[in-house]
């Protein structure tokens, strides 16, 4: 008893002394809580890069809110995804936090720990709501009501194909109102195979993910969970998780339409080097494919399943973190992005702005093909968010979900067996504590 | 016997000199390492996620792992990894010495070079072995091609993800064969002399001579290659995730992703200690086995 006391306090000491380290480091240049109105303030912001093409529009985006901003200073810095999340939990864990950051979803657990700032008094003060598709940011109330993340952007799914492997075929090009199995159809007879060899194939696995074979899902009718926010139980075995998962292994196992992991590895950047005929993808994907000036290729939205068709769409957005010694000053960044620079973000192309009026000025670019309008941004109608909030979200994606998945698609179980089991660990997993 | 003695004698000067001299050290030990040692021992007995403050639960950190498939799988994998890659390292270091020992015209090139790939990061190396073992246009399939066999999936196939990781560990072995070579030039010559005259051949003089004259740094390699093997990382991190299904699914990496990623530093800080554990065991054990096998000049046994 005597000794745990003492090691406790010994304990206690250390913690105490490496605390006192911390804020010895962190508050020498913002020092005081009340900054007045005229005193410059520096903004930590950590964001996760994609590559050198969209990084260098945020780098853009950083300077031309500090040079018509001189008293706030916006220092960002660009971390590959998984180090952003680490780096924030430990700016969270010492008494410096971070002020702002790009979200995604591992950031929900900071949320249910009371670390993200609620913004929706700014939202209430500063924003015309009429200027935006609120509807689309039901995602972004994590308490019903309240919003936690300011959208900036919005992502979705587009069926890109390569035209000249089309015309070589004779295949018609998709149209919108192809279905997956007109997909397949024409997924056959863009694949080339000479001498036991594939040397084109007519798809690829990009809903391997998934968020991927969950889009199947939902267009059938299928979910998760009736409601995205922390859901108690997760249902993966359903007759449209199943056609979505068998759908997709088909194409590898059965029609031989697409290659397994270890024939896409050898492809290289498949798409970009030719020899996947189609896939449906992020439109995330559009800052590569603009540069490649040697491919003849072209957008279509996503098939629909059977008749229906609903595409899925993630929100890109800035969040504050609670203790932010600078809360006034890092709305006016996530305010200026979501206002004033919706205009430059719809230039840019990169993302689809929030903002209605910057929206309905997104002229198609020059560089845009024909069906970029229709597969972009008609989803509009019918989408649906395609993430999960859930504590224990991560853990049950890396634990269950993708070795799971992993062992459906190298054809190791069925998928009638992965889901029953999926189900089992994922509740088991989100169940706990 | 009256001359009393200075208090502030010589030696004791240059003692309170060592004191300071090591002094970064020790602070450093003390800051940097017992600090951490002693916040993990007390994490692992709460939950603690990081970002609230710990509660303490006890031993159901303890408890949970035994019950946990993934802990001993990654035990499985782990060991797995140990079990093959110390030997092989162990033998091909060794090999590779006795190679470099030879005494030829620009030797150290050849030294300088077999030790180069040592001193190159982790990470760059795996990026690397990852193209080379490409299962469809890497280096070493397209050479099994060559002989008319279809190489393995190698990191795709469950049971070919560990195998690339093992022999692309042989990738450092620069490290322990400069160990090696610094005892093969340790060795005396006489004693080779003496075995030439007695009629030993160059097969005899190795096992007699050279292994036994070499055994403390036999030992010294295995030490320091069991603790290192038992907490590889970096390879099951870059290379494959964990992936596929779970088969590269390190103790070290499934200990990081339940700190960083799953945000339980309390059952992470549990893995770490029973990890310690099994590493202070495997190390017991060799050591206590060492008087069987490691010979010290000077410290002859008398025969059996």
């Amino acid at each position: 008893m005597f000794r745990k006391s003492k090691a406790a306090l010994g304990l206690a000491s250390i913690m105490a002394l490496s605390s006192m380290l911390y804020a010895c480091g962190s508050d020498s240049s913002n020092n005081g809580s009340s900054a007045s109105k005229d005193e410059k303030v520096d903004l930590n912001f950590i964001r996760w890069s994609n590559g050198p093409a969209l990084d260098n529009e945020e780098k853009d985006k950083v300077k031309r809110f500090n040079d018509t901003h001189p008293n706030i200073q916006v220092k960002m810095t660009l971390l590959p995804w998984d180090e952003t999340f680490k780096k924030i939990e430990m700016s969270l864990a010492s008494n410096s936090p971070v002020d702002l950051f790009y979200w995604d979803v591992p950031a929900y657990a900071w949320y249910k720990k009371g670390l993200m700032k609620n913004l929706q008094p700014y939202f209430d003060r500063d924003l015309k709501m009429s200027d935006y598709d609120e509807k689309l940011f039901e995602p972004f109330k994590f308490d019903g009501s309240n919003m936690y993340v300011a959208p900036e952007n919005y992502q979705t799914l587009v069926l890109y194909y390569n035209k000249d492997l089309f015309d070589k075929a004779g295949v018609a090009y998709p149209s919108e109102n192809w279905n997956w199995t007109d997909y397949l159809e024409a997924a056959k007879k863009l694949t080339i195979t000479k001498d036991g060899k594939t040397t084109q194939f007519g798809t690829s696995m990009s809903l391997g993910a998934w968020w991927g074979w969950m889009a199947l899902s939902q267009e059938q009718g299928g979910a998760l969970a009736p409601n995205i926010h922390d859901p108690e139980k997760l249902s993966f075995n359903t007759p449209e998780t199943k056609n979505a998962l068998q759908y997709l292994q088909d194409l590898i196992y059965k029609y031989h339409v697409a290659p397994d992991a270890a024939q896409s590895s050898a492809l290289g950047g498949d798409f970009l080097t030719g020899k996947i005929a189609m896939y449906v993808g992020g439109d995330w994907d559009l800052g590569n494919l603009k540069e490649k000036k040697d491919l003849k290729w072209d957008l279509a939205p996503m098939p629909k399943w059977e008749d229906k068709r609903v595409v899925p769409y993630w929100v890109g957005g800035y969040a504050m973190t609670e203790k932010s010694k600078h809360p006034d000053q890092a709305w006016e960044f996530i305010k200026w992005t979501m206002t004033e620079n919706q205009e430059t973000l719809a230039k840019q192309q990169s993302w689809i702005p929030v903002n209605k009026d910057a929206l309905s000025k997104v002229e198609s670019p020059a560089w845009a093909p024909a069906g970029y309008q229709t597969a972009r941004f008609d989803w509009m109608k019918y989408g649906i968010i395609g993430d999960m909030y859930h504590l224990k979200w991560r853990e049950a994606q890396d634990k269950a979900i993708s070795p799971i998945t992993d062992q459906i698609f190298a054809n190791k179980i069925t998928v009638d067996d992965a889901l029953k089991k999926m189900d089992e660990q994922v509740n088991e997993i989100i169940s706990k504590k | 016997m009256n001359t009393k003695k200075k208090w502030w004698t010589r030696s004791r000067r240059e003692a309170v000199d060592g004191y300071v001299f090591m002094s970064p050290a020790i602070l450093g030990l003390l800051f940097f390492m017992l600090g951490p040692i002693a916040a993990s021992a007390y994490f692992s007995f709460t939950e603690y996620d990081i970002l609230s403050s710990p509660k303490w639960v006890g031993l159901d950190n303890y408890i949970e792992l035994v019950h946990d498939s993934l802990f001993w799988q990654s035990l499985k994998v782990t060991l797995t990894y140990s079990v093959v890659s110390v030997p092989l390292n162990l033998v091909f270091s060794l090999l590779l010495a006795l190679l470099l020992n030879k005494n030829i015209k620009g030797i150290f090139v050849f030294r300088t070079i077999f030790y180069l790939p040592a001193v190159m990061s982790g990470v760059a190396v795996a990026l690397l072995w990852k193209w080379i073992f490409n299962p469809d246009f890497g280096l070493i399939n397209w050479a099994i091609g060559l002989i008319g066999f279809e190489g393995p999936k190698w990191f795709i196939e469950e049971n070919w993800a560990l195998p690339p990781i093992i022999i692309m560990g042989l990738w450092g072995v620069g490290g322990s064969m400069l160990v090696y070579l610094a005892g093969l030039q340790g060795i005396p010559t006489d004693l080779y002399e003496a075995a030439e005259i007695d009629g030993a051949n160059k097969r005899k003089q190795f096992r007699h001579i050279t292994i036994p004259m070499l055994s403390p740094v036999i030992f010294f390699n295995l030490i320091t290659g069991i603790i290192g093997a038992l907490q590889v990382f970096t390879e099951g991190f870059i290379m494959t995730a964990g992936g596929p299904n779970n088969a590269t699914l390190f103790s070290v990496l499934y200990l990081y992703r339940n700190a960083f990623d799953y945000l339980n530093m309390g059952y992470a800080s549990a893995l770490a200690w029973v990890l310690f554990l099994i590493i202070l065991a495997f190390t017991l054990i060799v050591f206590k086995s060492s008087p069987m096998w490691v010979f010290y000049e000077g410290n002859r046994r008398s025969a059996k």
